[in-house]
């Protein structure tokens, strides 16, 4: 081995802290664009894999074809694969009342054919019992079937058209999410007809509308609803069907807005995490070569060619990134596979589908990203301090004074900084003026890490706005409509009931919520210009109360009941449509009296075929003319506050009524639940569940997000880290100067202190700004697929970094002081001088 | 008038099979005015007595006395006032701030204790160092000698009681070597500054007042 190779080797092995530092840095950034792949493959394996699951695999679908369809389509170059599904026809259906009537066609079971049964697999169903059939005397059922009739492996069923006998071998199940899952069917081999569907696969994906279309022969452009219905027989003669679902995901249908939007905005997410991990890559590797300065001057001096050192260099990057890119490779795989995982065991019962699970998949782009990145940063990095290993003089790197900026000899340092910091301060303020290419790196691993902190921590708060305000679980955790007529009989019951319950703490009721109040006097219209209206006057929302959950809102807001008799309570602050922000938004006071007319929205058509016609009317309802107002308040109750302001009134005084609702806080919302469906045929929400669900949702989306952002937050600390204490340590000559001739450790304390405030506020500022200019961006992006919410400046996130950034570098300096102090200081001066 | 008294000084580095005795039992004491070089073969113990004599390391064993009071019993802090006012370092490797220009690398010591720096005394300084033309560079644009000549400054500013100097011309051609022990010298005259010295250069030795020569960690004269 040629002693440059040999020397690069021991140099690695003699540092190995500084190595293994090095390694690691390398390793968590392409680890961390690794496992950012592997998330994005995840999800849309995850989402193709659902569509499959929903509606099986196939690209399109040509329903009823013929023998000259099929050879056209199988002659096409698009198609990668055709299955023939043949169909035999109903069974008549069962009209015994065994099998409820929301299910299609109770009873008439379809019986279906392929030339290899196993493409039944591609629709979704796997064998949950028996076998598949050999020939066509046997069939295998869906399990909807065994659900509603009784059938077991072995017995004989009709079925079919020709009513033909087969014997069951097996029993298929659907995924949840499949509409096979409701389905009743049965399936054979070997038995072909006229009549069948093809499932088309395409071979590539890419401009798959085209692709469909020179299938089919037509230009289904103006289809609109073709991912909806079988459509086309009457155009075309044929009617097709295009998985619209699978080729969406597989596709990554960029004409979407939403889907732009998307793009656009992880392209940015991408970008910043890019940047950090090449800044921690550059600067692990730069710290690396600066504290080799001095040994290429030796090696420079003792006769190593410039093209020597600067192989040495290179080969040692080489060698950091053959170990330290695989390893990042490892770990993001390994670190996808744990968020799946963890995803998938916080996901249970959350979304509609039990079935639904996050797919682990790193695609192969993942790989070759970091990899290619890694290797090119680091390629990058090496040429640049190859290029300066190289350059400056053998005495010069000995000295180490090449860092030192040679203009402006002359430095004043403002009075302020004296007086305040006194000569601590003095010799801070020039480190950092005439020697400021030191701190350049710590300096822009501070910014990066900054703008990124504030840039992605509003991402995650934009993108992922769940409001709790909705569900106030405090007050209610359920709702129940009242199943029978108000006033009846079992009206009554039924609120008595509830009331009984030892479970139930608070019954409100309310009814008739579905009125819209107006006024019409013109002065007030022009008076109160932040209400909503429509043409007739200012809208207010209703909400009827029974006598005593009028009366609990009464004593919650200070007013006597007994004082209210036919007045009604009017809750006036709401939230403005710009920002938000809640207040008082009528001029109405307690004793006025309005004059009001009712309105109730009445949808005045019919849904004909695909298109929905009609409109909607506002309708005059009778009611007494004027209400006075008995109290205005802010105080919430039962509703949460929005955007129009609320009257509430007390039933007993009014004749119009609607559908009542009960809203219940319950100590067991659960049990509640089952207790009351199982003795009365209602709807029931239980909230508490639902928001249970929903936070767990949120959590897992947050534990993602938020761990995405603590890794590069460590990323970014960890690059600090390495890059002060490196600093540090270069100047540890110069420190052992400055306690010889006679500061004490509380001087030098603060020295260091001061010249760490001067560099962070310096990395804060441009970090900051830099951070606020890209959520900017973002807020760009995301108002391109969605209504504009209004940008929010991110004061939490900055906040957040001005600390951290403090304590952080803080606590670094605090560990390379102490470091730096336990060293004795002539063996340091003298160190230096062998 | 004393100014220095050292009495039973020991230095003992590492443990076990590692152990070196630095110095042995040291003995001696200066009076205030004198010019001292202090010889001995390489790894003697000369620097090592140099630098417990300026309270820049602490002697396993021993006093130091310095205008009377043992420097041994002072807490870090105090020996480090007490370096700033006391003493005067010069190193061979000049060991000068790099971000600190001529002017402020001389006028540092005085920075340090908060105080300001006698105009007068700095400006005869310089121009007795002959820096005029750079009190305000860099030590990176200095040359060895102009470097050594800021050090000696940095040393003097203070009047210190004694100036310590660790092979001042260790680094230095024979032009400025002589430079510097004339300034050194001229300074030991003028300000009857105490002057204790090392040097492995016989010639130099000889421009002292008095050789004191180490050996294997003790003083074989005085």
């Amino acid at each position: 081995m040629n002693v440059v190779k040999r020397l690069t080797l021991s140099f690695l092995k003699h540092n190995s802290k500084r190595t293994i530092g090095t390694i690691v840095g390398i390793m968590l950034s392409s680890g961390l664009i690794c496992a950012f792949g592997g998330l994005i493959g995840s999800f849309h394996n995850t989402l193709i894999k659902n569509a499959v699951n929903q509606t099986g695999y196939y690209h399109v679908l040509i329903s009823q074809a013929d023998e000259e369809r099929f050879n056209t389509a199988k002659a096409n170059r698009y198609v990668k694969e055709i299955v023939k599904m043949y169909d035999h026809g109903l069974r008549d259906p069962i009209s015994d009342g065994s099998i409820p009537e929301e299910y299609d066609h109770a009873g008439a079971v379809n019986l279906y054919s392929f030339d290899d049964i196993n493409d039944v697999n591609r629709f979704g169903y796997t064998l949950i019992e028996g076998r598949l059939p050999d020939n066509d005397r046997e069939v295998v059922v869906s399990d909807f079937l065994t659900r509603f009739e009784d059938y077991s492996i072995g017995d004989t069923i009709v079925l079919g058209e020709e009513k033909n006998t087969y014997t069951i071998t097996g029993v298929l199940g659907a995924p949840g999410s499949s509409y096979m899952n409701s389905y009743m069917c049965a399936f054979t081999t070997g038995y072909p007809c006229d009549r069948f569907d093809l499932y088309i696969t395409l071979n590539n994906i890419r401009q798959y509308n085209l692709k469909i279309d020179s299938i089919l022969g037509v230009d289904t452009t103006d289809d609109e609803y073709g991912y909806r219905y079988i459509r086309g027989y009457d155009k075309y003669g044929f009617a097709y069907l295009k998985n619209q679902e699978l080729l969406r995901w597989e596709g990554f249908n960029f004409s979407d807005d939403l889907f732009g939007a998307m793009v656009f905005v992880s392209a940015i997410v991408i970008t910043i995490i890019m940047v950090t991990s090449v800044f921690c890559i550059r600067n692990s590797f730069a710290i690396s070569t600066s504290e080799k300065l001095k040994i290429y001057g030796m090696l420079s001096s003792v006769g190593a060619t410039k093209r020597q050192i600067r192989s040495s260099v290179r080969l040692e990057a080489l060698i950091l990134g053959l170990v330290g890119i695989p390893l990042g490779l490892l770990l993001g795989t390994f670190a996808t596979f744990v968020l799946v995982e963890i995803t998938n065991l916080l996901l249970v019962n959350i979304v509609v589908y039990d079935d639904f699970k996050f797919c682990f998949k790193v695609p192969v782009w993942a790989y070759f990203v970091s990899t290619v990145l890694g290797f090119v940063t680091i390629y990058l990095s090496s040429l640049s301090s190859a290029m300066r290993a190289g350059k400056v003089s053998p005495i010069d790197n000995l000295r180490g004074t090449n860092e030192i900026k040679l203009t402006n000899n002359k430095l004043k340092v403002p009075v302020v900084i004296s007086k305040l910091f006194g000569v601590g301060g003095e010799l801070a303020y020039k480190n950092l003026k005439r020697s400021g290419r030191k701190y350049r790196t710590t300096v822009i691993s501070l910014v990066v890490s900054v703008f990124v902190f504030i840039s992605l921590t509003y991402f995650i708060d934009t993108a992922f706005d769940f409001s709790d305000e909705k569900v106030n679980l405090k007050k209610y955790n359920m709702t129940i409509y009242n199943p029978y007529s108000y006033g009846s009989e079992e009206y009554y019951e039924f609120i008595d009931y509830l009331s009984r319950d030892a479970d139930i703490k608070k019954v409100y009721t309310t009814l008739g919520y579905d009125a819209f109040m107006v006024i019409e006097d013109e002065e007030l219209v022009v008076a109160n210009e932040n209400i909503s209206r429509n043409e007739y006057g200012l809208l207010f929302k209703t909400v009827y109360l029974d006598e005593a959950t009028f009366d609990e809102y009464c004593s919650l807001i200070g007013v006597n009941p007994d004082s209210m008799s036919s007045k009604v309570i009017l809750n006036d602050t709401c939230k403005t449509a710009d920002n938000d922000k809640k207040k008082k938004i009528t001029t109405l006071m307690e004793g006025d009296t309005l004059n009001v007319i009712w309105y109730d929205t009445v949808y005045n058509g019919s849904y004909d075929g695909d298109e929905p016609e009609g409109f909607e009317e506002w309708t005059e309802i009778v009611i007494p003319e004027s209400i006075v107002i008995g109290a205005v308040t802010k105080k919430e109750f039962i509703f949460s506050t929005g955007y129009t302001p609320t009257v509430y009134f007390c039933r007993d005084d009014l004749d119009y009524t609607g559908t009542t609702q009960h809203y219940i806080l319950s100590g067991k919302p659960n049990t509640t639940e089952e207790r009351i469906k199982e003795k009365y045929d209602c709807s029931v929400d239980n909230l508490l569940e639902e928001y249970n669900q929903m936070r767990r949702l949120r959590i897992t989306i947050d534990i993602f997000l938020y761990g995405f952002l603590i890794v590069i937050t460590l990323i970014g600390v960890t690059n600090i880290f390495n890059t002060i204490t490196s600093n540090m340590e270069l100047r540890s000559r110069e420190f052992a100067s400055l306690k010889s001739i006679g500061m004490t450790r509380h001087e030098f304390n603060r020295m260091v202190n001061l010249e760490t405030l001067f560099y962070s506020i310096r990395a804060l500022m441009i970090g900051i700004v830099l951070g606020i200019l890209t959520t900017l961006l973002l807020y760009y992006g995301f108002s391109l697929g969605a209504d504009d919410l209004g940008y929010e400046f991110p004061i939490k996130a900055v906040l957040i970094a001005i600390v951290a950034v403090i304590l952080i570098v803080w606590m670094i300096m605090r560990y390379s002081i102490s470091r730096i102090n336990r060293q004795n200081t002539i063996e340091t001066i003298r160190k230096e001088n062998i | 008038m004393e100014i220095l008294r050292v009495e039973n000084l020991c230095k003992v580095y590492g443990e076990g099979e590692a152990r070196v005795d630095a110095l042995k039992d040291i003995n001696f004491s200066v009076e205030k005015g004198e010019f001292i070089a202090i010889v001995g073969a390489s790894g003697s113990g000369k620097s090592t007595l140099l630098h417990l004599i300026g309270g820049v390391d602490r002697p396993t064993s021993g006093s130091v006395y310095i205008e009377g009071k043992n420097i041994c019993e002072f807490n870090d802090d105090k020996l480090a006032i007490f370096r700033r006012r006391q003493v005067g370092l010069v190193y061979q490797f000049y060991n000068l701030i790099p971000v600190l220009t001529v002017e402020e690398n001389i006028k540092l010591p005085v920075s340090l204790d908060n105080r300001k720096v006698d105009k007068e005394r700095l400006d005869e300084l310089i121009y007795k160092l002959g820096l005029q033309e750079r009190r305000n560079h860099l030590p990176n644009q200095l040359s060895g000698g102009q470097q050594q000549r800021t050090s000696i400054g940095r040393a003097l500013i203070t009047n210190p009681a004694i100036v310590l100097a660790d092979e001042p011309t260790g680094n230095l051609d024979s032009k400025a070597s002589d430079e510097i022990v004339t300034i050194l010298k001229q300074s030991n005259k003028d300000y009857k500054q105490t002057i204790i010295m090392i040097t492995h250069d016989l010639d130099i030795a000889g421009c002292a007042d008095r050789v004191i020569r180490i050996e294997d960690g003790r003083i074989v004269n005085r």
